[in-house]
């Protein structure tokens, strides 16, 4: 098995394990996923967000059904599960065919910076909306200080 | 040794810093340049930049990041440094999954030496 092989490889696996991961919390919440810690490291020892939180609770409230509630909680969140699909079956069709088939849009400078510019405004704005609604206590209960 | 030539070298110090006061708003910035950098040493496309993006602090991605960064990418800088090659990936990955800021300036304290 050659390096890129085993890239594409992890990356099912890693697409796996985003689609698993939310469904086993979810599984395991019993509804109260809400007031469940965060397990953002950054979060955890700061109270404030990273570009990355909310990611999983997302998703959760997606399986259940619930839209509106996943995209607060992060505006890309509903688009992963759909994404981590599509690179499942991308990456094993490549494997199985020995053929790149996204390759330019993989590695598109103009689409990362598309993405991070979109991504870096939106947590711009998120960060921002957190200070202005949480004094200095509600942010150290979102972290493990609290 | 012929730099690349994307111009990324950084305090590493600054980079724990700049990530931890913008919330990780600079890891977006800081992980599509360590991409192209990565990328063009190894004369190969191993890290997707828009893909990287999201390695700031998004788990599996950034353990994904790391991997690929401690297994193909800082080889490949050693190699030019004319430094012992050693894999970092596990402590990388390691880091990147608890502080993810901490794996930023080990990375980017190797890729400034390609610019000594």
């Amino acid at each position: 098995m050659n390096k890129q092989q085993r890239r594409k490889i992890y990356g099912i696996a890693g697409a796996l394990s985003m689609l698993a991961v939310p469904y086993f919390i979810m599984l395991s919440s019993h509804g109260h996923i809400e007031t469940e810690q965060s397990l953002c490291p950054f979060k955890m020892l700061t109270g404030f967000p990273c570009p990355g939180c909310g990611m999983t609770k997302s998703i959760i409230f997606l399986y259940e059904g619930n839209l509106l509630k996943s995209l607060e909680y992060h505006i890309l969140g509903p688009f992963v599960p759909f994404a981590s699909l599509v690179a499942i079956v991308v990456l094993l069709s490549e494997l199985a065919t020995q053929k790149n088939y996204f390759s330019s849009l993989l590695y598109s400078s103009k689409l990362a910076y598309t993405l991070a510019f979109f991504l870096g405004a939106y947590h711009l704005v998120r960060v921002i909306l957190f200070i202005s609604t949480h004094n200095l206590q509600q942010i150290l209960q979102e972290s493990i200080w609290k | 040794m012929t730099q690349p030539t994307v111009q990324f070298k950084n305090e590493p110090v600054l980079v724990l810093v700049l990530g931890a006061v913008t919330c990780g708003l600079y890891l977006i910035y800081w992980n599509i340049k360590v991409a192209q950098v990565i990328n063009e040493v190894t004369g190969n496309e191993v890290v997707s930049q828009p893909i990287a993006i999201f390695s700031g602090c998004c788990m599996p991605v950034n353990l994904y990041f790391y991997y690929l960064i401690g297994k193909e990418g800082l080889p490949k800088i050693y190699e030019k440094t004319g430094q012992s090659g050693k894999d970092q990936s596990m402590l990388l990955m390691i880091l990147g999954f608890l502080f993810p800021m901490v794996a930023a300036m080990i990375v980017q304290g190797d890729i400034n030496k390609l610019y000594e």
